[in-house]
């Protein structure tokens, strides 16, 4: 028997709000209508805490602390946040700075420092690199997807996303979730005739044809692995969305059209 | 590798994905990398995903994806070995072998890698090459080392610093012992009056010290020339020869002492086994020369009690390490091991255990110093099926290596820690499953440990319904480490345990509540276990009465660095530090002046000459923007230059920093530029402010206490040895003579006697100058490579921080 779930009341900004027990302050700041700024987030997967954008202030009795909004759990009453301190602004923008260096190369990360008020530094810049290393491509891969075909390499400041050993990896089935996620776009994924190429992990795969209109609409691993996964009729996913859609339509409405012919025929 | 051969691997380990590496070291260990078939192969079996397979072989440094040398030499970068001129001697290395760190030789002779910290301090700075201690070392003597490495030759015997293969200890003939099994608290009180009965004390005991300070200095010859000797003369009933753990004081390496008396012999050589058994035999005065003598007096000090060193350390811990060999479970038992686990089992309730150790205030001694006591109620109440027990052994802080020497000396005495607490935590609420995390540098500990596992086992102090207490069973696995720093922190050990790669996570829950397996997991250091039984067997009331209001007990540290008697010292909490460095550690060689010392490790400070005074404890050197740490202590001085210092940590952290978040990763990385730049001459206005301002920000917003800790060393040297880093930025001067592009090199013609021994060996043949004529350095093609300094015997080779 589980127990019942505790309620907390909890003050974001001076704002009084309250959750259940477990909640992180991420979501009960939406709830409260205040918007924790985050890069490494989505909504889909755990969070990742690795960003450190979302940083907030926490004080319980005399102690405060820094902590990552995305994944604070809240636990009890009387817990006091602030998003907006001087030290969190102050602290943000150092981290906002520092991955400003790293990506100065992506306009994406240059536009997300821009509304903060950093467009520039005089730090030491990496030139040509987008991943900011948050993680989405891998955890959605892994945890999502369920293929697990990309990871990181090495650690520090060494670490990478990568495909294992730096080879195509019969793991990707091109989905594309990881191009979905990117909060940067720097994974670029082509379909190119016949074949789809996700030029990061070095997978190129050819697509899967519509056997009835001869139309590329996914790649042929993707499909296995869904055709394996999913106890579905193999003729569906054979079939082209458009194709599919049609054929369904056939199914239900033909014998009403079927009727509806036969009866005009008939009068 | 061969099918067969990665089966055989696999069915060593029962095919459990948790052991992945130990797995691939065995892997490495064959093949002298890690082919990529095999790692595939290896993801199949064990149905680990190749992408973190590929993740786990890149993430920890013991393992190479490509192939490794026949030769591997490892330079040791730890504190002591640093401040004592390790990255001259890498340097040397690399000229000499024509490949960088972490390269191999084209002709896959040589591989070279950094090490951070061998735990054998008191012969820094230090290399080993497969598996050879070279020790004192210097740049000048690199080429030698190189030679001698490639010959496969040891090297002659030289102030004491003679290479040892550190593995491989002489066959102490014990395994052979059989063991009686215990299955009641009467039966092994029985079997430990049994021993004692049996024990003369009166008869002479040479206990040779088998730490590896001293088997780096070849202690283990010394021991297999006495006992040749013993047997070859049938002296086995005469005299007693022991192989123990460390005695402490390395610095005056191989040691020994004779048992009853005492009597303390220092720097004993395979060649003096003669001598000093006949004086045994025939009960006459000590060896003389082999007595252990103060610098500066001819006073010879005949017993350990009395040696300086000594006398002012409360040694509860480290002491019973000289009277047993860590092989021997009849030698621990014997001194009174495993009183307390009987005690606890069956004269205290799980509930009275954690109350006694709580009483006692405990707290732990990797470095948090959280309350024991606390952590295992806690643990205990919180919700899971199956409880933890670990022991963190990944003791990782360069130039500390206490954990080393107590796991090497006494494993049994944290075995016993751990199986009490396993018992307090978990007894009438979970099952219980126990760990130990050795960090992979540590092969000796690894291999005591697991020995004195396997004796637990078999005698039943570990397995079901141990010692007959109906319902207790526990366990202990093994767990090896692959090169990683960051697997100390707690998450990243319990992820490291768990096959994955060592990466910290947010601790907003607590380990304690959800760690391995999100079970519920209490994790305590080696020396925090070591204290456990103390506190059983003598009472909290004892304990408590030692320390410091709010740190009791004693504390083990490692004396390393500019410091006369480097060592291991154990004393009460509340010691100041000037009563370490002076009184124990006798001071600074050669009359140079004290500048700093360093504690904490890189998530701890330096402390200058005016708080020599402060107490050490948990709570006083850390209101003073330092901490106390896990026990490493690195004395600095003049020569040592603090905003080096600062680099050398930060540098360090970013070579084990996991990468995850963003501060630590860049942040480090960028604070490390900074200080790069100051070092070679290109500081800058603002760049000081610049440098605290990015350490504040690492330290707030860092995921795990590696970033959040790892501004520590700068903003310490910023608040004690701002000046240093002001004549960096502002003089472009380096005070202590350090910072390359800040120096320079000139022969002083008076001093020159025109030995021509620095244009032997100057590396860019930049010294000219005839027999017998004051020589001339060409700064031109001067590299600072500090090898004339070194082997100038006149002190005519002059280093100057000129500045502007």
């Amino acid at each position: 028997m589980s127990e019942p779930v505790r309620i907390c009341t909890l003050q974001i900004d001076g704002k009084p709000v309250s959750v259940p027990e477990g909640t992180t302050i991420l979501e009960a700041g939406r709830k409260a209508g205040i918007e924790i700024p985050t890069l490494c987030h989505h909504p889909a997967l755990e969070p990742y805490g690795v960003c450190r954008v979302c940083i907030v202030e926490v004080k319980k009795g005399r102690r405060v602390r820094v902590v990552t909004a995305c994944n604070f759990p809240v636990e009890g009453d009387g817990l006091e946040v602030s998003t907006n301190s001087e030290r969190i602004q102050k602290d943000r923008r150092t981290v906002i700075e520092l991955l400003l260096a790293r990506c100065f190369s992506s306009p994406v990360i240059r536009e997300f420092a821009a509304r903060f008020g950093v467009f520039d530094t005089d730090l030491q810049k990496t030139e040509g690199e987008e991943c900011l290393l948050c993680g989405l491509c891998v955890n959605v891969c892994r945890d999502l997807i369920g293929q697990a075909a990309i990871g990181f390499e090495s650690r520090g400041a060494d670490r990478k996303t990568a495909v294992p050993f730096g080879r195509p990896n019969e793991d990707c089935i091109g989905c594309g979730a990881c191009v979905y996620v990117c909060p940067t776009g720097c994974i670029k994924m082509e379909d190119l005739p016949g074949e789809r190429m996700i030029d990061r992990w070095m997978s190129l795969m050819p697509f899967f044809k519509c056997r009835k209109c001869g139309k590329a609409f996914g790649s042929v691993r993707q499909l296995e692995l869904l055709k394996n996964r999913q106890p579905l009729v193999r003729t569906y996913l054979e079939l082209c969305p458009e194709c599919r859609a049609m054929d369904l339509g056939e199914a239900l409405l033909g014998p009403t059209v079927a009727k509806k012919a036969a009866y005009q025929d008939a009068v | 590798m061969n099918r067969a051969a990665l089966e055989q691997i696999l069915e060593r380990y029962q095919r459990n994905p948790q052991q992945i590496i130990a797995i691939l070291h065995e892997l490495q260990d064959q093949e002298r990398y890690l082919p990529e078939e095999d790692l595939l192969c290896l993801a199949k079996e064990l149905r680990i995903p190749a992408s973190q397979l590929f993740q786990i072989s890149t993430f920890y440094k013991a393992f190479s994806l490509k192939p490794r040398g026949k030769h591997q030499c490892h330079v040791c970068m730890g504190t002591a070995c640093h401040v004592r001129g390790a990255a001259l001697i890498l340097e040397e290395v690399e000229r000499k072998l024509g490949i960088k760190s972490g390269e191999t030789t084209p002709d896959l002779e040589f591989s070279l890698d950094r090490v951070n910290c061998l735990g054998a301090c008191a012969l820094a700075p230090i290399v080993v090459a497969d598996g050879e201690y070279y020790g004192n070392m210097s740049a000048p003597s690199v080429g030698r080392m190189l030679r001698q490495v490639r010959e496969g030759k040891a090297q002659k015997p030289r102030k004491g610093a003679r290479p040892k293969a550190e593995g491989a200890p002489p066959e102490t003939s014990l395994a052979q012992k059989v063991i009686p099994f215990f299955s009641s608290p009467a039966e092994l009180s029985r079997y430990r009056a049994e021993l004692v009965a049996s024990h003369n004390p009166n008869l002479p005991c040479l206990a040779v010290c088998r730490g590896t300070g001293c088997s780096a200095m070849g202690s283990g010859d010394l021991y297999l020339s006495l006992k040749e000797i013993i047997e070859g003369n049938n002296l086995g009933d005469k005299v007693r020869l022991n192989f123990t753990g460390c005695h402490g004081l390395c610095e005056k390496g191989p040691l020994m002492v004779v048992f009853p008396q005492e009597i303390f012999y220092a720097s004993v050589r395979p060649q003096d086994a003669e001598e000093i058994l006949t004086k045994v035999l025939e009960k006459s005065e000590p060896v003389e020369r082999l007595l252990y003598r103060e610098p500066g007096s001819t006073e010879k000090i005949v017993h350990e009690s009395e040696v300086p060193f000594f006398k002012r350390q409360k040694r509860l811990l480290i002491g019973n390490n000289r009277l047993i060999n860590p092989e021997s479970i009849d030698d621990y038992l014997r001194i009174g091991g495993y009183s307390a686990l009987p005690k606890a089992l069956f004269e205290m309730t799980p509930e009275q255990v954690i109350a006694e150790v709580q009483k006692a205030g405990l707290r732990g001694r990797g470095g948090g110093g959280f309350p024991a006591g606390l952590k295992w109620e806690t643990c205990r109440n919180a919700h899971g099926k199956i409880r933890y027990v670990i022991i963190n052994a990944d003791e990782g802080d360069p130039g500390a290596f206490m954990d080393r020497s107590v796991l090497e000396g006494n494993p049994h005495s944290v075995l016993e820690g751990q199986i009490i607490a396993a018992y307090a935590i978990a007894y009438g609420v979970s099952p219980a499953q126990g760990y130990i995390y050795v960090r992979h540098e540590y092969p000796l500990a690894l291999k005591f440990f697991t020995h004195a596992v396997e004796q637990a086992r078999a005698c039943g102090l570990l397995g079901k319904n141990i010692l007959g207490k109906q319902g207790f069973d526990f366990d202990v696995q093994i767990s090896q480490g692959g090169g990683a720093f960051v697997c100390g922190e707690s998450s990243a050990l319990m992820a490291s345990i768990e096959g994955k790669p060592g990466e910290p996570r947010a601790k907003y829950v607590h380990t304690v509540h959800k760690g391995i397996h999100n079970q519920p997991s209490n994790l305590n250091n080696v020396e925090t276990y070591a204290n456990v039984r103390l506190i059983i067997n003598r009472g909290a009331g004892w304990y408590n009465s030692m320390g410091t209001e709010n740190s009791k007990g004693t504390k083990i540290f490692s004396l390393v660095g500019k410091i006369n008697r480097t060592g291991l010292v154990e004393v009460p909490m509340g010691i100041t530090l000037r009563e370490i460095v002076y009184e124990i550690g006798g001071g600074i060689p050669n009359n140079k002046k004290f500048k700093a010392v360093q504690t904490g490790g890189p998530s701890g400070g330096c402390l200058p000459e005016s708080l020599l005074h402060l107490p050490v404890d948990f709570d006083e050197l850390t209101k003073v923007g330092s901490m106390m740490g896990s026990g490493g202590m690195i004395v600095m001085d003049e020569d040592t230059c603090m905003v080096d210092v600062a680099r050398y940590f930060l540098n360090f952290l970013l070579e084990e920093s996991c990468g995850k978040c963003t501060p630590c990763r860049e942040g480090v990385k960028q604070i490390l530029g900074i200080l790069n730049r100051v070092c070679e001459g290109q500081g800058r206005e603002g760049d000081l402010a610049r440098l605290v301002d990015l350490g504040n920000a690492v330290q707030d917003s860092s995921l795990c206490a590696l970033g959040g800790s790892a501004a520590n060393p700068l903003l310490t040297t910023i608040k004690y040895f701002e000046d240093e880093y002001v004549a960096h930025i502002r003089h472009k001067r380096c005070p202590a003579g350090v910072c390359k592009a800040l120096i320079e090199y000139s022969i002083d013609p008076e001093k020159c006697t025109g030995c021509k021994a620095c244009v032997k060996l100057c590396p860019r043949s930049g010294i000219s100058g005839d027999l017998k004529k004051p020589h001339w350095l060409d700064k031109q093609q001067c590299i600072k490579c500090g090898i004339c300094f070194e082997i100038c015997k006149f002190d005519a080779v002059v280093r100057r921080s000129v500045g502007v």
